[in-house]
């Protein structure tokens, strides 16, 4: 307190007010988080304006509450503009200055946002002190173009068996989470942000989630989650709850892509999680509503196809010259009764390069993570998929899809021949296989190696009901008598055939043993 | 209801620049408004007109140039300094609350020269 009242009364010392000239309007009417400026003749679009509540004031009633309340700017019209009101609209009222600020919506980002929760703002949130004043990027920015990127060829483990071998996914790819509610999709994104304490420091990707529209009480677990399992020192939280303001739920996933692309641009990989966009889009819709704009489908504005694509876009691998930094996306969806073809998500599953499809009966079925195989896809990841897994993984897709239309098949046929039998049989056993806890990601090499162990028939002898037992009786066993081999397939990401001996008889020595 | 909310509107943002383009006797104006609307059937509209145009007055109020100073004493040196920002000798009232210095609005322009905003400034820099 005595440091604020020395700097105070340094600076009254020194105080020769100078003029400042800004471009003002007044706040013509408010309500619903929108505010009618008159005025603001040159203002743009997507620019920020400043409420200024200390104009009319007395300086004593002015320093009551200085907080700076922002404004955004969606609809230039003939007689005014309309913004959306970023914080409290109570404290906006009728005949309100206003003031341009010249800039269009940033946020300040620097390395020190790293392990730390903020609002679309980019603003602390988690009573851990200011952030050092850091880079203005600006929320909107144009998507790199097409001699500014690069192939996706890196694969981004998510440590889930299932999707690492069937479905994987690549640095730079944008590839959807999409299911009902309760399925698992954040499970799949938290488990893909814990898994990357699996990779190595200089490689490991920077994380950003950004929860749109959740309860505070969820986005308090994510975080105790994360830290405990130490994965928040490379995370950043970027929460817009249900109980914020529309404004700042539709800014929230620009805010996070905006982190992302700082650390992208400066060569480093960046994971971008997503959840979800459905409440986005929810927001984005109200706010259309609100300003006016015409409704179209399901009540959504013209450009909610837009809103998605210019935010998923910003997603990319970056050629060598622009430093080779990539960002990952996992948007997140939230289906209703299993519809894939209702209007958000059909647009965001045309936008991403893949979908993981989760399913409500698998998940009461327990199958865990709950992914329907037949219409799950990634793109363009098989081009990073490693050597190791592509190698293991071959057909699993396929045969898993085929036994669940068999399995479906069998309800109603009473006599099965030989080779439908068998393919159930093995379907069964890999379903099992495929099975993961929640917060378990595995590193690559050991996903690799129980896959190899499942599709080179190791399992056959088990019963499916004993499968997860075995499964985690042969990890324990490789991490004590096969690191060699997992070190080797860690370095080279490959199964060599010296590798695959070695492999082989290692695992020829788990089964005697535990028959 | 909106649809009566912008009639009335634009009724009333013509007869405002039919009065800024050629001022004359503001009867006439009523009194062709008033046949116009009864010929149209839309004598209804008269309040929401009347309200409209309040609404307008009260706009182009706020538009137009005003000189705050702080203390009786400041006012040349204020008034110096508008004119050399090009307003025309705009009204001057005394705002105690400026504290010292003066301030400058209209035309959708602020000029701030007072030490209220200085300190506002300070403050926030030093408790951010």
């Amino acid at each position: 307190m005595e440091s604020i009242i020395k700097r105070i009364e340094q600076e009254i010392a020194a105080l020769e007010p100078s003029a400042t000239v800004d471009e003002i309007g007044t706040v013509r009417t408010v309500g619903d988080a929108v505010a009618e400026i008159d005025g603001l003749e040159n203002a743009m679009l997507n620019e920020m304006v400043l409420f200024d509540p200390t104009f009319d004031r007395t300086l004593e009633d002015a320093l009551r509450d200085t907080s700076p309340l922002y404004g955004l700017i969606l609809n230039l019209e003939e007689d005014g503009v309309r913004a959306i009101i970023l914080g409290d609209t109570a404290k906006v009222y009728e005949g309100m200055l206003v003031r341009r600020l010249g800039r269009l919506l940033s946020i300040s980002v620097s390395e020190s946002i790293v392990g730390r929760v903020v609002n679309a703002l980019g603003e602390p949130v988690d009573g851990k002190g200011a952030l050092p004043d850091g880079s203005p990027c600006p929320l909107e920015r144009p998507a790199y173009g097409v001699i500014d990127r690069a192939p996706v060829d890196t694969p981004l483990h998510t440590g889930i068996k299932a999707i690492d071998a069937m479905i994987p996914i690549g640095r730079g790819q944008r590839e959807l989470i999409i299911g009902d509610r309760g399925t698992g999709k954040t499970t799949i994104a938290i488990d893909t942000i814990l898994n990357q304490k699996n990779e190595p420091a200089e490689s490991r990707p920077v994380c950003v989630y950004v929860a749109v529209g959740q309860k505070e009480s969820k986005t308090a677990r994510i975080v105790a989650h994360l830290a405990e399992k130490g994965a928040l020192d490379y995370t950043t939280i970027v929460t817009a709850p249900a109980s914020a303001p529309a404004a700042l739920q539709f800014l929230a996933p620009f805010a996070g892509a905006t982190i992302g692309e700082y650390f992208m641009d400066q060569g480093k990989d960046v994971l971008v999680v997503y959840d979800d966009l459905s409440k986005q889009a929810v927001a984005y819709r109200q706010l259309s509503l609100l300003l006016r704009r015409p409704p179209g489908r399901e009540a959504y504005p013209g450009d909610i196809f837009y809103l998605h694509s210019r935010l998923l876009e910003r997603s990319a691998k970056l050629s060598a010259e622009k430093g080779g930094g990539s960002l990952t996306a996992l948007p997140i969806i939230e289906t209703q009764e299993g519809d894939v073809s209702s209007y958000i998500p059909t647009n965001v599953i045309s936008i991403t390069d893949g979908q993981v499809f989760l399913q409500t009966d698998l998940f009461n079925k327990g199958v865990r993570p709950a992914i329907d195989v037949g219409i799950s896809v990634s793109r363009v990841g098989s081009a990073a998929q490693t050597k190791a897994m592509k190698k293991v993984s071959g057909k699993i897709k396929l045969e898993l899809a085929q036994f669940r239309e068999l399995e479906a098949f069998m309800q109603f046929a009473s006599d099965l021949d030989e080779d439908t039998k068998r393919r159930i049989d093995s379907g069964r056993r890999m379903t099992e296989i495929l099975k993961q806890k929640n917060s378990a990601p595995l590193p690559f090499e050991m996903e690799a190696a129980i896959i190899f162990a499942a599709t080179r028939g190791f399992f056959g002898r088990f019963s499916p009901e004993e499968i997860e037992a075995k499964e985690s009786r042969l990890r324990d066993f490789l991490l004590r008598e096969g690191k060699d081999i997992l070190a080797t397939i860690h370095e080279s990401e490959d199964i060599s055939e010296e590798t695959e001996e070695k492999l082989q008889t290692l695992l020829t020595a788990f089964t005697a043993r535990t028959s | 209801m909106q649809n009566t909310k912008s009639l009335a509107s634009s009724y009333a943002a013509a007869l405002a620049r039919a009065w800024r383009a050629a001022p004359r006797d503001a009867s006439i104006l009523v009194e062709n408004l008033l046949a116009h609307l009864r010929a149209k059937g839309r004598l209804a509209l008269l309040p929401a007109i009347a309200r409209a145009l309040k609404r307008e007055e009260k706009r182009e109020s706020c538009q137009s140039p005003l000189l705050e100073v702080a203390r009786e004493g400041e006012k040349k040196e204020a008034l110096h300094s508008a004119l050399r920002s090009g307003f025309a000798a705009p009204p001057i009232v005394v705002n105690n609350s400026l504290i010292r210095g003066w301030r400058l609005r209209g035309g959708g322009t602020l000029i701030d020269h007072s030490a209220k905003r200085a300190l506002i400034e300070i403050y926030q820099n030093s408790t951010r």
